[in-house]
């Protein structure tokens, strides 16, 4: 036995250099970045978000749209056609026309395919709407065609509403005060969207530590809880808030007070982070893990898009973390809203990143405790 | 003597509550000196990795203390990880990294030079593949860059859980020969086993656990005596069973006499004690 052999002196790091938990957290940040950026599930979850949110952008501002083929048959003068041509020339067109022999015709084209529409008018329609009556018409449809009856529907009433008053009652536009389209004012619940994607990455990102136990591996080397918990939440951090620059940037909304956009992202993703390391440290398989973290995304979701509706969903919408986020971000954006007038956002987000990264120091203990 | 570098009083663990409640360890003692390799005997389940763990600081005791290179183990948390490594059961490194990558990770985590690695990976018989990814590594490869991991940050306590379990034979010298060679420069060794080939090459010292208990601790050649004693083994021409006579028994002597005058004694060999033969003695079970 050779117990008087002297033990080997540790290392201690040079002078400066990484001393403080600073060089820690871009150690942690760095190493997720070099495995994380090598998933593929990370460009969808980042990336799915941005091309849909310019599919829509597309869709809503009417580029590319193109109006439903509709034939009408049983006119006994073409008024409800000569009122879609004066749209028409307005280049406000809600239906393309086409010419139909009879219903028979019609119904045929409309099985191949060829319309989207067909109106079929009762015998004196146009007499009897002029009267002040209320004749009978059908509007047919191809269930297979892929063209809503519903929107169809409301395309065709409103057609015959301007017939029976024979002019449009109102050229009503729809404008933000602010001059943004309507598609704008949505995208700060879009942004949240692809900041609440940390919610579904990061347990995964944990479960896979726990189980190849390099989680074990890192917590016994000399890194504090809070370290590891910021250092890996970090990269959920980075991920969502540039993926949310992105979304704003490509539809041209990247505009306002920025410092205090930057800080709403960031907050955001923060606090989407914290849940996702909070479930992927709490729950063990990473099927369990998705699960709780797919059935959290989609009520979290709502305080991004349903926060004005009343009743429960509104109350619940507007105690979400979500709500903050995008209300905050949509004043940020389009009003230059100021710090000082966004306190009360700010507060609630940074104590709930407090309350979250708490907790997720106590679960990384605890699933230290469990291996 | 020294001061101990490894000093546990009544360390114990209990998982679960209620009559769920499992005791992995129920109040173990243990001194050890720096320098030494300790190892801990034991089959599955008798609570060497609970006490690896406690040891560690991963696993807090429910009851009892220690110290190691100077730390408490639940209060110097931080500190105690700078002073020790760290060789786990499974090869626990990041499989997308190259076996560099993982070092160079780990090395700023303990805050030790990156101009470690190199040597490192020399020491360890990698330094061909350090640039591969840890993944495409056999299993002996990742448990010498786990073992060059723990040495990282120069530690004066290297804990090693199972550090030979499931290796090929040449893989098991090679680690062995690495765990001389880490005694060799001073660093205290503690391993826990269920492999007595492993036990019986490295350990100066052992501990029994059974049960969540130790139930013996001594060299291993102390252990091997206790209470087991060197035999003789006799073979006959014409009798199928080698007859086998306690050296130090009464009568021994007498009964050699009588079978070298019978004229067909055909091999005559010393039987050592094996530490298995220790372990079925003290416990009534096998080790394996």
């Amino acid at each position: 036995m050779s117990s008087n052999k002297t033990p080997a002196t540790p290392t201690r790091p040079p002078p400066g250099k990484k001393g403080g938990p600073l060089g820690n957290l871009w150690v942690l940040l760095r190493k997720e970045l070099n495995v994380g950026l090598r998933s593929v599930s990370l460009y969808l979850l980042v990336g799915v978000p941005l091309l849909v949110s310019l599919v829509m952008r597309a869709i809503l501002s009417g580029e590319g749209h193109k109006p439903p083929k509709v034939a009408i048959v049983g006119q006994d003068k073409p008024a409800l056609a000569r009122i879609v041509k004066e749209f028409d020339r307005a280049g406000r067109s809600p239906m393309r026309l086409v010419d139909v022999k009879n219903e028979p015709e019609g119904r045929r084209l409309l099985a191949k395919g060829k319309l989207q529409g067909l109106l079929v008018l009762a015998p004196g329609f146009d007499a009897q709407l002029a009267a002040g009556g209320q004749p009978s018409a059908t509007l047919y449809f191809d269930e297979t065609g892929g063209v809503s009856a519903f929107s169809l529907r409301t395309v065709v009433r409103e057609l015959l509403r301007i017939q029976a008053h024979q002019k449009e009652p109102a050229r009503l536009q729809v404008r933000g005060i602010r001059g943004i389209t309507p598609w704008q004012a949505m995208l700060p619940g879009w942004v949240v969207m692809v900041l609440l994607s940390a919610i579904t990455m990061m347990p995964s990102s944990i479960t896979a530590e726990r189980q190849a136990k390099t989680l074990q591996a890192v917590l016994v080397t000399p890194i504090r809880l809070w370290e590891f918990v910021v250092g890996k939440g970090l990269y959920g951090v980075a991920i969502g808030t540039v993926g949310g620059i992105v979304v704003l940037a490509a539809n041209g909304s990247l505009q306002g007070n920025l410092p205090l956009v930057l800080v709403f992202l960031l907050l955001g993703a923060a606090v989407a982070t914290l849940i996702g390391l909070l479930i992927g440290l709490l729950v063990e398989s990473p099927q369990g893990a998705s699960g709780v973290a797919t059935a959290l995304y989609i009520p979290l979701l709502w305080g991004a898009f349903f926060s004005d509706l009343s009743g429960a969903v509104g109350m619940a919408s507007r105690a979400t973390p979500s709500y903050y986020v995008a209300q905050g971000l949509n004043r940020a954006l389009y009003s230059g809203a100021s710090f000082g007038g966004e306190w009360r956002g700010l507060a609630v987000l940074v104590g709930l990143c407090a309350v979250l990264l708490m907790a997720a120091m106590w679960g990384v203990r605890r699933a230290e405790e469990r291996v | 003597m020294s001061e101990p570098i490894i000093h546990a009083q009544g360390l114990a663990r209990r998982y679960g509550r209620g009559d769920q409640a499992v005791q992995a360890l129920r109040g173990i003692d243990l001194t050890v000196s720096p320098g030494e390799v300790f190892g801990f005997l034991g089959p599955n389940g008798a609570g060497k990795t609970t006490s690896i763990r406690m040891l560690t600081g991963q696993l807090s005791p429910t009851s009892g203390s220690a110290r190691v290179a100077g730390c408490d183990v639940v209060r110097d948390r931080r500190e105690l990880h700078r002073r020790i490594g760290v060789v786990f059961d499974t090869p626990n490194l990041y499989d997308q990294l190259s076996g560099r990558q993982n070092l160079a990770f780990f090395a700023d985590l303990y805050r030790a030079a990156r101009s470690r690695i190199a040597p490192l990976l020399e020491r360890v018989g990698l330094t061909g593949a350090a640039d591969r990814k840890f993944k495409t590594y056999s299993k002996g490869m990742k448990q010498r860059l786990i073992l060059a991991r723990a040495l990282l940050p120069e530690p004066q306590v290297l804990f090693l859980d199972e550090p030979t379990s499931g290796l090929d034979p040449a893989s098991a010298k090679s680690v062995r020969a690495l765990i001389q060679d880490v005694r060799d420069l001073g660093t205290t060794v503690f391993l826990t086993t269920h492999l007595m080939e492993l036990a019986d090459h490295v350990c100066d010292r052992l501990a029994i656990l059974h049960d969540g208990r130790v139930v013996a601790e001594d060299t291993v050649r102390g252990l091997k005596r206790q209470g087991v004693a060197p035999q003789l083994v006799v073979r006959r021409r014409d009798v199928a069973e080698p007859e086998v006579l306690i050296l130090s028994a009464e009568g021994t002597p007498e009964r050699m006499a009588e079978l070298l005058r019978g004229g067909d004694v055909e091999e005559i060999a010393t039987k050592e004690p094996t530490l298995e033969d220790v372990f079925l003695r003290l416990t009534g079970s096998s080790l394996r």
